[in-house]
Order: structure tokens, then C-alpha cells, then sequence
């Protein structure tokens, strides 16, 4: 117990209440962050993503495959949204969490620049957009979101009751 | 991706670039300003932050896009407290409330971003004889990851690596600050280019 987790740009982690009392992340602009939790067995996970997908991935190989192939460690395992949002679901499925009591929030998505982003909504909003359709493709439903708008964010996630509390700096 | 000789032209030129910001600012502040030596960052885009400071640390950054030949991102980060005192000593200490930007203080602070990227790029184009344009300057306080990774994900290729060179900037009574001049790979290529043939010539 006391254990807390903190989850980098591009990473991801999972726990289990009796194990791990939070995960958490800062700095969140134009990323999403995702969280998933099994209410019932008390299991979560929270991944840091900073792009919508891989485009570059030219011939897409079975995403569950890849996904178990690259172990926890490797930092990419978080880096699009799509492949760190399957990430989560095995992770989760490997400590005992299951698929069909996940519930998400997502957190981020934020426009920092607008002389970057232009006037188009820019990789945050593409970001977000990205996190609720691969949601709705699961089958997982989006139980809350705190995304857009032009400030970082900061992300909590407790592992004793799903509860997530955003902070920002400003 | 680079052999080492590249590096040091690089820094060769970022330095010229970084050593006339530095000038314009000490005039513009009178005081004097100091610069280190260039650090390049080559590495995945994700990796970057860590490797620049504290992700949850609040700065104020002044942003300028560069079009032209070699496009590129020209960016300050301050820390708030030095925001501030900057802001302090341009508007002559018209504030009241220390360490809160208000709006005269961040147009006075991109105007400190403007002169700093005219300047720096002008003699990177004068030493390169590529052409630089720059935008209007974007100013926002954050929490420097999200404002980082906002950048690096923006303009950073898809194949996720990016080309970032730093230069600290510290002025003597504890104000600090970084310059980051950021490229993508082509436009670093182009510059490597220019001053082979200026080497040559």
C-alpha cells in the first residue's frame, strides 16, 4: 500500500488496489491521456499517449500481436493513442482486470499553440477524437473526459475507487 | 545521424545565432547576458522533455514559428520567476503583484521573444545565406512537459525523432532562461549544406 506510480510521456502502467495506491502523470498538453478501470476487482490503468496513430505503420499487423511483443519497459508502447489504448486492455487482462467492466476517462487533448495548431483543431483534438472513437470501437464505454481548452494538465488516478482528480498549473 | 564534425558546424552555427540574441538582450535589459555552449538533443520525440528539465516545473514560453528555406521553431523558456523580473525591468517595475504575468507584461515579454529570434536569425542567415521568416510571436505559462510535448508532437516527423538545440541564457542576478531552436531533419540537412559551401568557398 502507499505505492504510487509515475507514468511518463509515451508510457503507460497498470495496478491493482492492494498494490498500488495511485498512478499518476503531469505535464499533459496536446496529449490524451487514458484511464481504465475494472470497478470489480479494483484494477486500473493509466497510459500517457502523444499522437492520434502510427500512419507510418504502412501494413497494420495484428494489433494484439504487436501489442504483446513489445514488453512494458519499451516507451513506445504509449506513444498513439489507438495501440496504448489495446496496451492497456491486455495489461489489464494480465493482472486479472476484465475487458467487458472497463470503464474510461480520458484527460488532455489541450491546444497549446494556436500558431502551431493553426486554425484547424491540431493534434490535441485529433487526439481526443482518436481516444473516443478507439473507445466506442471496443466497446468501452467513456464515462467522464476533461479534454480541449488551451491549459496542461496534471492526472491522478486512485486505484481504490476509479477516481481520477485533474490539476492544473495555471 | 550526424558525425561529430556536423555536430560542431551546428553548434558553430547555433552559437553565432545564440551569442547576438544574447547581445540584443543585454542591450535591451542592461545587463550582460550569458550564453554556454550549444547542446544538441537528437532523439525520439518522447524522450526529449526528460531530458530538458522537470516536466511539472511552470514556464512562460515565447514561441515563433520560422518559415522560409529551412523551417523551423525558435522558442524561450523562462522560468516564471524570471518572467517576471524580465517583464519588471522593461516596464519599469509598473507592477504590483510579483510573479503574476499580466497583459502588459507578456506583450512586453514578446516583444523580448521577437527581438531575441530577429537577431539570432539574422545571423544565422547571414553566416548560412539561407533566408528565415519569422511569425508573430505566441506567449503561454505552463507546466513546461505539457508545453514541450505540445511542440515536439506538432512539428516532430512521424518517424518520432527531432532535432532540438539548446542554449542556457542566465543574466547575474539569477534570472535564467533557455533558447531552443528546433528543425526537422531536412531543413538541418539544408543548413549543414550552406556551410559546407561557405567552408569551401
Amino acid at each position: 500500500m502507499g505505492n504510487k506510480i509515475i507514468v511518463n510521456m509515451g508510457e503507460m502502467a497498470v495496478g491493482q488496489a492492494d498494490e498500488v495506491e495511485t498512478i499518476e502523470t503531469g505535464g499533459i498538453g496536446s496529449c490524451v491521456v487514458i484511464v481504465l478501470y475494472d470497478d470489480e476487482t479494483k484494477i486500473g490503468g493509466l497510459a500517457h499517449a502523444m499522437l492520434p496513430t502510427n500512419k507510418s505503420e504502412a501494413v497494420k499487423k495484428d494489433v494484439v500481436e504487436t501489442a504483446r511483443a513489445s514488453i512494458q519497459t519499451d516507451t513506445t508502447v504509449a506513444k498513439y493513442v489507438d495501440r496504448s489504448i489495446d496496451n492497456l486492455i491486455i495489461e489489464i487482462g494480465k493482472i486479472g482486470g476484465k475487458k467487458e467492466n472497463l470503464k474510461a476517462k480520458i484527460i488532455g487533448g489541450a491546444r497549446m499553440f494556436r500558431l502551431l495548431s493553426g486554425d484547424k483543431f491540431g493534434i490535441g483534438f485529433q487526439n481526443s477524437e482518436m481516444a473516443k472513437k478507439h473507445l466506442a470501437e471496443l466497446g468501452i464505454p467513456l464515462e467522464s473526459e476533461d479534454v480541449g481548452g488551451t491549459v496542461g494538465r496534471n492526472a491522478k488516478l486512485q486505484l481504490s475507487n476509479g477516481l481520477v482528480s485533474v490539476s492544473t498549473m495555471m | 545521424m550526424f558525425a561529430d564534425y556536423e555536430r560542431d558546424q551546428l553548434k558553430e552555427i547555433i552559437n553565432v545565432g545564440a551569442g547576438n540574441a544574447a547581445n540584443a538582450l543585454a542591450k535591451l535589459i542592461g545587463q550582460s547576458v550569458k550564453t554556454t555552449v550549444p547542446t544538441i538533443h537528437l532523439d525520439r520525440i518522447e524522450r526529449l522533455t526528460a531530458q530538458i528539465g522537470d516536466p511539472v516545473e511552470v514556464v512562460t514560453a515565447i514561441l515563433m514559428k520560422i518559415n522560409g528555406e529551412a523551417p523551423g521553431i525558435f522558442f524561450l523558456l523562462i522560468p516564471t520567476e524570471s518572467a517576471a523580473k524580465i517583464a519588471d525591468i522593461l516596464t519599469s517595475n509598473h507592477k504590483k503583484e510579483l510573479n503574476v504575468l499580466d497583459s502588459f507584461d507578456r506583450s512586453a515579454l514578446q516583444e523580448v521573444g521577437n527581438i531575441l529570434a530577429g537577431s539570432s536569425l539574422g545571423a544565422l542567415s547571414k553566416f548560412s545565406g539561407l533566408s528565415f521568416i519569422q511569425s508573430v510571436p505566441e506567449i503561454v505559462t505552463d507546466s513546461m512537459g505539457a508545453i514541450l510535448n505540445s511542440i515536439l508532437v506538432e512539428v516532430g516527423d512521424e518517424a518520432g525523432a527531432a532535432l532540438l538545440i539548446t542554449v542556457n541564457i542566465s543574466v547575474g542576478n539569477g534570472l535564467r532562461g533557455d533558447l531552443f531552436f528546433f528543425f526537422d531533419t531536412a531543413a538541418t540537412g539544408k543548413m549543414l549544406n550552406a556551410v559546407e559551401q561557405k567552408l569551401k568557398s
